[in-house]
């Protein structure tokens, strides 16, 4: 097997296995706040090999987490493709970041996603264009806290991962 | 590595080694791509023709996150030792003797029972006309939630827009069907509208969901109506989607705003089937 397509294999095993943690479905309060691993995980292979996660491995991952979250086709797509650019388009700088400022970063990116999502593209509701309500957004903030607190383990432990098993 | 994977420096021809970004052209067909992508499931709710099928694919995932649940349950059984087993022998023994007790009164539950079924005969409903589903998963997803059932005999009898409904009442309708799954959309989400009667006025409307934990509403309430704070609401059965006369929700608010043209009704749905594993299909 060559080392690039066993590469793309590993990283894909560690999409599939976010995939099917973030698939769990716990009681309300607790869904509303874990993380997406998908999400943390996309930002590190876009961060730590850049050239092996292109728009074609968003789309596809988008798509994978589409199907499972039940969102509109194309909704999750959409956004892992902007992440994906964004932080390929700024690489540099925030690569060499501290992982505070990185979960910084990540915090806010989540708190925007999370808003996107809130967007009522149905229409179902005739007032307003998005779904969001106070109870909503507190709990998007502490989405997006959890997301940035477990940044750095997600981080560490694809940064081993990557160490121990991907070899360029 | 080829030239194209890293910058050269003019001067000496080594490589600096930077990756490129994304190129702006793919990133802008990508997008394109994704938005057409919303705009045809939006305009034709493309992807319920395919999402139950995905499903079945998919399906191991669901498994997959199980299965570190049943190694810890299976390890937990292992090293159960001897003293916990005469525990739980314990426990059985005084379970069984609860039981004696209740079994006596089988006599009278036999009657009920009985009486029931002439109630359920009178309603003149099928039984073969609700098909069971056990629940695979339940969307993380609060304002479009979502419920996945597997069946075991679809015998494609279940088709889309067909009710969903636990031992409480209603609790969704069949957006997209797969050979071994179903993909339910909850009462709880924006996009559910159900036609109901009110218990004790008997006035009908239409019941909006608005996302799980969150109150649903009676659209277009006209401010002379006269529905009753507490009042249990039930299925209507118009539109032919939902079976009548079962179980939605109640009102937990009414509301005269002054800016409003309409009442604002706020009715509380059933709750979150999180411990519930079966529900029925009416294929009726």
């Amino acid at each position: 097997m060559s080392t690039s397509l066993r590469n793309n294999l590993l990283i894909s095993f560690s999409f599939l296995l976010c995939i099917s943690i973030d698939s769990l479905s716990f009681f309300f309060q607790l869904n509303e706040i874990k993380p997406s691993l998908v999400l943390l995980t996309l930002i590190y292979w876009n961060l730590a090999l850049p050239e092996k996660i292109g728009i074609g491995f968003s789309i596809v991952v988008g798509l994978f987490y589409d199907i499972l979250q039940g969102a509109l086709m194309g909704l999750y797509p959409f956004i892992f493709v902007i992440i994906s650019y964004l932080f390929q388009r700024f690489f540099y700088q925030i690569r060499p970041m501290r992982l505070l400022q990185q979960s910084i970063i990540i915090f806010f990116l989540t708190l925007v996603v999370k808003f996107f999502l809130s967007i009522d593209f149905n229409n179902s509701e005739t007032e307003s264009i998005s779904l969001m309500d106070l109870n909503y957004f507190s709990l998007s903030l502490i989405n997006a806290f959890t997301h940035s607190i477990v940044w750095p383990v997600v981080f560490f432990g694809l940064r081993f991962y990557r160490r121990k098993w991907i070899k360029i | 590595m080829s030239e194209g994977d890293h910058k050269v420096s003019k001067i000496s021809s080594e490589a600096i080694f930077a990756e490129r970004p994304i190129s702006s052209s793919k990133f802008l067909v990508s997008l394109i791509l994704c938005l057409s992508l919303i705009m045809v499931d939006l305009k034709f709710d493309t992807s319920n023709a395919f999402r139950g099928y995905l499903q079945d694919i998919f399906s191991p995932f669901y498994n997959l996150a199980e299965v570190p649940l049943v190694l810890i349950e299976s390890f937990s059984g292992f090293v159960t030792s001897k003293q916990e087993l005469r525990e739980t022998i314990k426990e059985y023994q005084e379970d069984n003797n609860k039981l004696q007790v209740i079994n006596s009164q089988l006599v009278e539950i036999t009657r009920r029972n009985s009486e029931l079924d002439l109630v359920w005969n009178s309603a003149q409903i099928k039984k073969e006309a609700y098909l069971l589903g056990q629940k695979m998963s339940l969307s993380a997803n609060s304002l479009k939630p979502r419920m996945l059932l597997s069946i075991k005999n679809n015998n494609s009898v279940i088709k889309i827009n067909q009710a969903v409904m636990s031992s409480g009442g209603i609790m969704g309708k069949i957006t997209s069907v797969g050979r071994k799954s179903a993909e339910v959309m909850m009462v709880h989400d924006p996009r559910s509208m159900i036609p109901i009667i009110s218990s004790t006025t008997r006035i009908h409307a239409v019941l909006q969901g608005k996302g799980l934990e969150r109150f649903g509403k009676l659209i277009n309430i006209k401010k002379t109506a006269k529905l009753k704070e507490g009042e249990d609401l039930y299925s209507s059965g118009l539109g032919g989607v939902f079976p009548p006369n079962f179980f939605v929700g109640k009102i937990i608010s009414i509301q005269d705003n002054v800016d409003d043209e309409f009442l604002e009704v706020r009715v509380e749905f059933l709750g979150i089937p999180e411990e519930q594993d079966f529900f029925l299909i009416f294929t009726g």
